[in-house]
């Protein structure tokens, strides 16, 4: 066995971690018996030559001079303190309205839906329904503040749609349609009649003055002609 | 006749009686801390630097610090583990700097001054070896190593002292050991 290269395997079980190959060797061998010993030693020594010396205690007087020198220092402040309570919740509201403030001047514009006029062969004159309107009923009534900035709320009595981009242009001339009261767009929106229509009464088929003749060839046989002209 | 009671303007007298309270209670409880840490703060000072005298100095300053924000060490473990890092971390720019001082005053100084008889017979060899080899650890070993040594703490205390996991403090405490004994050897 090469007692040599195992040297460091001999540290490790010194050091504590028992490996059973090891120790079989060690059992076998004089030589590395005699030096698992010397390593036994050499960490019982450090063992003992820390303890002793992390055993070491402070003179007397040590306390008393952290104490001496803790009494120039103010006293601890708990964090519970009232003020400093009160002072953490009004710094904490300012940030959540900095960050509210933030947040609204970073939200896109709303885009603003343009009704576009419809052009009719009719040259009479359509009820004037002015398109803004028709979007206040989509979502709400659309401001124009000042600075140009559209500024859309939803204070209205009427109810508001949820519409896809893509839909809005569609609704908004409907709504169009809806205001000018085309009777069709009306009649689409307008719900379904609830009572029941009386069914009309049909007077029953007279069938006696029907007469039955035999079939004549030739009131059908030029038909049959033109036909065969068209294949042809 | 009437009693009167002075208040500072805009407290009211329940407030300022429940702040002393606090205040007090603050007090108390460091109080129990320092007499149970004290000696522990010394201990891992002294496992670093090279006297006594500059042990107390760095455990008097990690406890004057612990005290300035105990408000936040309250809890006992938390103290404990705060403390034993500070002070090791005091420990250790002490001696960065005394170290530094020395090779100062060793460039302008003629002679060293001769050991005295007492600290010949209190230092051996060994020792003196020992912690030569202690200083020439990696810290994080050193720390494992040196809080081994103090009260015979154990690998779960070391654990919930340095807030690290229990195979990690055993890890370390191995790889101190060995690689002590191959500089000792």
């Amino acid at each position: 066995m090469k007692c040599k290269n195992d040297r460091d395997a001999l540290l490790e079980t010194a050091a504590g971690n028992v490996k059973g190959k090891i120790l079989a060797q060690v059992e076998e061998c004089s030589p590395c018996r005699a030096s698992r010993q010397q390593e036994h030693v050499l960490f019982d020594t450090i063992d003992q030559t820390l303890r002793a010396r992390m055993a070491e205690m402070p003179r007397d007087g040590f306390l008393a001079d952290v104490r001496a020198r803790i009494s120039l220092e103010p006293e601890p402040r708990s964090l519970m303190n009232p003020v400093w309570i009160l002072a953490t919740a009004s710094v904490m509201v300012a940030m959540l309205a900095t960050v509210a403030t933030w947040k609204t001047r970073l939200r896109p514009e709303p885009p603003v839906v343009s009704v576009p006029t419809l052009s009719t062969a009719d040259a009479s004159p359509q009820p004037k329904v002015a398109p803004p309107k028709a979007i206040e009923t989509l979502h709400g009534s659309v401001h124009r503040q000042g600075n140009g900035q559209t500024v859309a709320t939803s204070a209205t009595a009427e109810p508001e749609v949820l519409v896809p981009p893509d839909e809005r242009e569609a609704l908004a001339r409907f709504i169009t349609h809806l205001r000018a009261q085309d009777e069709v767009v009306v009649a689409f929106a307008s719900p379904a009649p609830t009572e029941k229509s009386e069914p009309t009464e049909i007077p029953p088929l007279e069938i006696s003055r029907l007469q039955f003749k035999p079939l004549v060839w030739e009131r059908w046989r030029p038909a049959e002609d033109h036909h065969g002209q068209e294949e042809r | 006749m009437q009693e009167v009671a002075l208040i500072r303007p805009g407290r009211t007298a329940e407030t300022e009686l429940a702040s002393e309270r606090e205040e007090s209670s603050l007090r108390r409880e460091f109080e129990e801390r320092l007499l149970e840490c004290g000696t522990l703060a010394f201990r891992v000072a002294r496992g670093v630097v090279h006297n006594a005298a500059d042990a107390e100095d760095v455990a008097q300053e990690a406890l004057l610090r612990a005290y300035r924000r105990f408000d936040r060490l309250r809890d006992r473990t938390r103290f404990r583990a705060w403390l034993v890092r500070t002070t090791f971390r005091l420990a250790l720019d002490q001696t960065r700097s005394s170290r530094r001082r020395e090779q100062r005053e060793t460039v302008w100084a003629v002679e060293a001054p001769l050991p005295t008889a007492e600290d010949l017979a209190a230092s051996s060899e060994f020792g003196r070896r020992l912690m030569e080899a202690m200083e020439s650890l990696p810290e994080k070993l050193r720390l494992v190593l040196l809080l081994a040594s103090i009260d015979g703490h154990s690998s779960d205390e070391i654990a919930e002292l340095l807030q690290v996991p229990v195979g990690t403090v055993k890890s370390r405490l191995h790889s101190a050991r060995k690689q002590l004994a191959e500089k000792l050897r």
